[in-house]
């Protein structure tokens, strides 16, 4: 079983030199991924849009080193699979290995097209050049049929983390971290 | 009763039954005939190897009917054989085989030559092994891909004792087998310790097997491709081990394919899985000590064994009451249709024997199909596929070591009875008879490789399974020492791949799309391919989207555009490089449009250069060149490891061109922001509010009007969209596609690049040296065009009239007299000016070309054009720069 | 069918993910530096085009949209990192 669903992000560039872009500290949890040397995504819900841009801003202009922050949110697409068949998913669009870690950032194609991919918890969040958007959930219901794919309303954007064994999170359960690829 | 539905017939299934047993059961002999001489043929090995027993089954032709379980329902037929299998007219070929010599069709049919063409529609009609059904079905094959430290392809004692080894030292395996595993081994100690292995690979965690899969290639990677049920695996594993195993030696003599002849292996599975005997009297030829079991299961199959020929070490142990024929060769298989009496060559001198099964076992070769696909190091072989006829202990040994060496294991050379003076087929898929390659080898094709290509031999469905070894050996017996005889490579599929597994995951063309998309579909837009894009090339009426646009107000998708922000430190000095313009002097809030050149000097892109701030720049390119355009900047920037930041901002950002003498009239409704002449000139931009949307507009000219080219956020484009259309509608607005456009911007004499351009224009061929400041001490392509500046260009793009209501086609060649001098590039009849507008090359060798035309359209159509110079509507621009 | 080139901000990818650049040409003059014509057509028109380890350049379209130099084996495809 997997849902997809829309995931509303709030995705700023954050361009500057490496050693910059190393030191940049967590923000609220958003995500962090790291393009290139000089370029830094920050990932969040959208409702933090106007926020990280202007902890982004603040941050490079103290830098000193003539980093460009840039809101550039509209220029992708979050497709977010959900549920115990997200990995299964994967194997089925992309011939890349996702690596094990939780969570893990991965550059490569899925489904034939360019796309940076987020893999949480039981979910991957595959991130596209927004003129490909209606492409990735079009592939997933025609390659996963048999995965019951259902359609879900679109939310905000969040990476589920796994919880750390003995935590006793409600919803979550104490799954192993290494993922079969 | 299960049966299935055999050429119309119905022919009943018993329990564990394959396709090819069901038939046998039910008295079917013949299950096809020869690829070449139609040959009749019948089982052989048993075990998805030769190509005997390839049935068309539901549909899919080529199917190895031994290794198919039957279904019920299933549809079965027998392919390429004319009136019936049992008789088949084409047999002729074999009778006439002294006309179709090696390589015949190369020596044939060449004189007269208007032989070919009529013989060659013949040979396709008879050749072949069986049709395929086009109709197109939807992707029921599913892609998946898989990771695993170690690949091993074959589920039996090597391939098993591999996997637990690579798995024992936490590596994760995948291990396929084209079949359940164990079920082709025979009840014994070999089958039990399979199980042993099985039993403890299922349960290891590192462990996935899958069966009923089979390995087809191996590729660069290393990608292995193995097609299952309903899946085609892409596995990319770091190293490989194939533990494919062995076959039975195929005999070579006189009559070896005729139905009745079995491989040793072949004859005891059929007489042992299925109770079915393989005749009433069989002579076995036990060359190998495993072929004692066989006697023994042909007999309780019900069958009588009439002699055995065995070697002197094996015959001893020949069952007693037996004849047996020490050390003796079968040289001849006597029979029409099927078998009727075997030739016997012993130390007595010959027997003929009466019989109507022959069971021969003479040893193992490698089933090495997928080694000899591929060289890489990474690969392994295991067990018998590299000790044909190992002991069990023995392969479970190799495969261990097969799981722990990085180095590929050589291949195992076994003597195969190269061609004995008597005859018979050695390559039974591609029918080369040993005749064949004697004469092959006289022709002067004298290397395994030759050989192969020049014959056929092991290029059929089993890829030299059978006849690779007696290629080799031909070629050894003939010319011992040297290279000449080194095995060939095998090509993938190894086993049967059907068209749809092989296309399983792969993508239609992927549309590209603005976020207007839905919009133009419901307004009824002819949608349309412009490199990746999907596109309106005109919606409903493109006469009126036309005047809409120069004499109204009319707006369209412009948002697939390439658009870059460029900036930071170098982003001036940057700039000023990679264009011809001068950068420099482009003051904030005014644009430039400027083409980009090559080192070559040649032009392979164009767009605008505008200032937002102090070295803060927005970039535009075509919308075809976008990626390309993009990869250049990022290149350079290394290269010459300037301080800029490009953000491609070409999704990030819609765009709507809002063209027409009322263009202006209708932004002002929509924005409190100055859009006057002063404030917002041609060739100017400025950050405007648009329906409470924000924007960056831009004073354009491309289609000749008036326009304001309106940047925004894609998320408010739609937005945008209907806004301008409800605000204009009392002025008539419309919007206009594609098709609109290229008429437009060719009334200006306005370049498409690509279109209008070569891949060596420089801006010289086509009039644009005003935009190339050659006193900039530098920008990409200036030394190339210092150095064309000695020579006038042997050719220019010059603007044409054409008189009359139909333009010439574009591609249209132009004559002067009966010179040829050029061809047309784009051509439209203009509405505005009534007459045809063209841009085209023509040839002026220096000079300036001849002034009068011809245009020359398909069907021979002439039209007379005379050169004019541009723009052809509103020649001094006035109205895009009001 | 999947020649691997790994790239150094994503890992090893096919090189269907990655537009091809073509042998690494010689480094460009100085932008202002004088340059000898008929040294500069060589440059910008000839390459080596040698059987065996070439410098070539590759752009992650599919990834990282950033330029990678590798050193290819054009006789065999294997690739190396490196300039």
């Amino acid at each position: 079983m997997v849902e997809i669903t829309e995931s509303r992000a709030a995705i700023i560039a954050c361009l500057d030199t490496a050693e910059v872009l190393d030191r940049l500290p967590d923000h609220g949890g958003a995500f962090r991924a790291r393009v290139a040397c000089e370029e830094l995504l920050l990932i969040g819900p959208a409702t933090a849009a106007a926020d990280l841009l202007a902890y982004a801003t603040a941050y490079l202009e103290r830098a000193g080193s003539s980093g460009l922050a840039v809101d550039v949110t509209d220029a992708w697409s979050v497709c977010t699979v959900s549920g115990a068949d997200a990995a299964e998913v994967w194997a089925r669009l992309s011939e890349n290995r996702m690596p094990d870690e939780r969570p893990a950032f991965v550059q490569g194609a899925v489904a034939s097209i360019p796309a940076k991919t987020i893999a949480g918890d039981r979910e991957i969040h595959v991130i596209t050049p927004s003129n490909l958007g209606h492409h990735v959930p079009h592939r997933i219901f025609s390659a996963c049929r048999d995965l019951a794919p259902q359609a879900g309303a679109p939310r905000q954007f969040a990476v589920r983390r796994v919880a750390p064994a003995g935590a006793g999170a409600s919803s979550t359960d104490a799954t192993p971290v290494r993922v079969a690829s | 009763m299960p049966a299935i539905d055999f050429e119309g017939r119905s022919v009943p299934i018993h329990a564990g039954d394959s396709v090819a047993s069901a038939l046998y059961r039910d008295g079917v002999r013949i299950l096809s005939r020869s690829f070449k001489y139609h040959r009749p043929r019948g089982l052989y090995c048993v075990s998805g190897d030769c190509a005997h027993c390839m049935v068309t089954v539901d549909g899919e032709p080529a199917v190895r009917s031994c290794v198919t379980p039957a279904a019920n329902g299933q549809r079965v037929a027998r392919a390429s054989a004319w009136p019936s299998p049992e008789h088949d007219v084409l047999v002729s070929a074999w009778w006439m085989r002294a006309l179709l010599p090696v390589g015949f069709y190369y020596k044939l049919f060449a004189k007269p030559r208007w032989m070919w063409p009529l013989a060659e529609r013949y040979i396709r009609r008879v050749a072949g092994i069986g049709p395929v059904d086009t109709t197109a079905r939807p992707g029921r094959i599913l892609r998946r891909n898989h990771h695993p430290d170690v690949m091993v392809a074959g589920g039996g004692a090597a391939g098993l004792a591999a996997a637990l080894r690579a798995a024992g030292r936490g590596e994760s395996v995948l291990l396929a087998d084209e079949g359940a595993i164990g079920e082709k081994v025979a009840p014994g100690p070999t089958r039990s310790a399979i199980a042993k292995l099985l039993a403890s690979a299922r349960a290891h965690p590192q462990v996935t097997i899958l069966e009923h899969t089979r390995v087809t290639g191996l590729y660069d990677g290393p990608l292995v491709i193995a097609a299952g049920e309903g899946v085609a695996h892409w596995i990319h594993p770091a190293r490989i081990v194939i533990a494919t195993g062995a076959v039975e030696q195929h005999a070579v003599f006189p009559g070896n394919d005729l139905p009745g002849v079995w491989l040793g292996r072949g004859a005891a599975r059929m007489a042992g899985v299925h109770g079915l005997a393989p005749g009433r009297s069989t002579v076995v030829v036990a060359g190998t000590t495993e072929a004692l079991e066989h006697v023994e299961t042909l007999r309780k199959s019900g069958t009588v064994i009439r002699l055995v020929v065995a070697p002197a070490a094996i015959a001893p142990h020949v069952p007693s009451g037996i004849p047996v024929v020490v050390d003796g060769t079968v040289v001849e298989a006597r029979g029409g249709r099927s078998l009727r009496a075997v030739v016997i060559m012993g130390p007595a001198g010959r027997t003929v024997v009466s019989c109507d099964a022959l069971a021969v076992s003479l040893g193992f070769v490698p089933r090495d199909g997928l080694l000899r696909q591929a060289s890489i190091g990474i690969i392994n072989g295991a067990g018998d596929v590299v000790e044909p006829g190992c002991t069990v202990a023995r392969a479970i040994a190799s495969g261990e070591a097969a799981a722990e060496r990085p180095l590929s294991a050589p291949m195992s050379v076994v003597p195969g009875v190269g061609a004995p003076p008597g005859g018979g087929i050695v390559c039974t898929c591609e029918d080369v008879t040993t005749k064949e390659l004697s004469a092959a080898w006289d022709e002067g094709y004298r290397w395994t490789e030759l050989l192969k290509r020049y014959t056929t031999a092991t290029m059929g469905p089993c890829q030299g399974l059978l006849c690779h070894q007696h290629l080799r050996a031909f070629v050894v017996s003939r010319s011992p020492a040297g290279p000449a005889g080194a095995p060939t490579t095998a090509r993938p599929p190894a086993r049967g791949l059907t068209m749809e597994e092989a296309a399983a995951g792969a993508e239609h063309a992927i549309e590209q799309r603005t976020v207007l998309h839905d919009r133009h579909i419901d307004r009824g837009a002819r949608m349309d391919w412009a490199g990746a894009w999907k596109r309106p090339a005109s919606y409903d009426d493109p006469l009126a989207e036309y005047w809409a646009v120069r004499r109204g107000v009319s707006v369209m998708d412009v948002g697939t555009l390439g658009k870059y922000r460029v900036c930071g430190p170098d982003a001036t000095e940057f700039l000023d490089r990679l264009y011809p313009v001068d950068v420099r002097t482009i003051k904030p809030g005014r644009s430039r449009y400027g083409l980009l050149l090559n080192e070559a000097g040649h032009i392979f892109d164009d767009g605008l250069v505008a200032a937002m701030g102090a070295n803060d720049y927005f970039v535009s390119a075509t919308s075809s060149g976008a990626d390309a355009a993009e990869a250049w900047m990022r290149d350079w920037a290394e290269t010459w490891r300037l301080r800029v930041h490009i953000v491609n901002q070409t999704t990030a950002l819609g765009a709507i061109n809002v063209a027409g003498p009322s263009s202006r009239d209708l932004l002002a409704r929509l924005t409190k922001d100055p859009v006057d002449n002063d404030t917002l000139p041609y060739g100017g931009l400025r950050k405007i509010t648009v329906a409470g949307i924000p924007c960056i507009a831009l004073r354009v000219g491309f289609v000749g009007e008036l326009s304001f080219e309106l940047h925004h956020p894609r998320s408010r484009g739609v937005e945008l969209w209907d806004a301008l259309l409800a605000a204009g509608k009392d002025l008539g607005i419309r919007p206009h596609g594609l098709d609109t456009l290229k008429l437009l911007r060719l009334e200006k004499g306005h370049i498409l690049v690509g279109q209008d351009t070569d891949f060596d224009t420089t801006p010289g061929k086509i009039g644009l040296e005003s935009l190339v400041r050659m006193n900039k001490p530098y920008f990409i392509g200036r030394s190339a065009l210092e150095r064309l500046a000695t020579r006038p260009p042997q050719r220019r793009l010059v603007p044409l009239r054409f008189a009359g209501t139909n333009a010439p086609d574009e591609g249209a060649q132009l004559m002067d007299g009966d010179r040829h001098v050029g061809y047309l590039t784009s051509s439209r009849y203009s509405p505005a000016l009534e007459c045809g507008v063209a841009l085209g090359w023509l040839a002026t060798n220096g000079g300036s070309g001849p002034v009068r035309v011809v245009a020359v359209s398909r069907g021979q159509r002439r039209d007379q054009g005379e050169v004019v110079s541009a723009p052809f509507y509103d020649s001094k621009s006035v109205k895009l720069r009001g | 069918m999947a020649l691997l080139i790994t790239c150094p901000n994503c890992g090893s990818r096919a090189y269907t993910e990655f537009w091809f650049g073509g042998e690494l040409p010689a480094p460009p003059p100085a932008p202002g530096a004088p340059v000898d014509a008929s040294a500069e057509f060589g440059r910008v028109w000839y390459r080596r085009n040698v059987a065996g380890l070439q410098a070539e350049r590759w752009f992650h379209f599919a990834g990282c949209r950033r330029w990678l130099t590798v050193q290819r084996d054009t006789r065999t495809n294997a690739v190396h990192a490196g300039d």
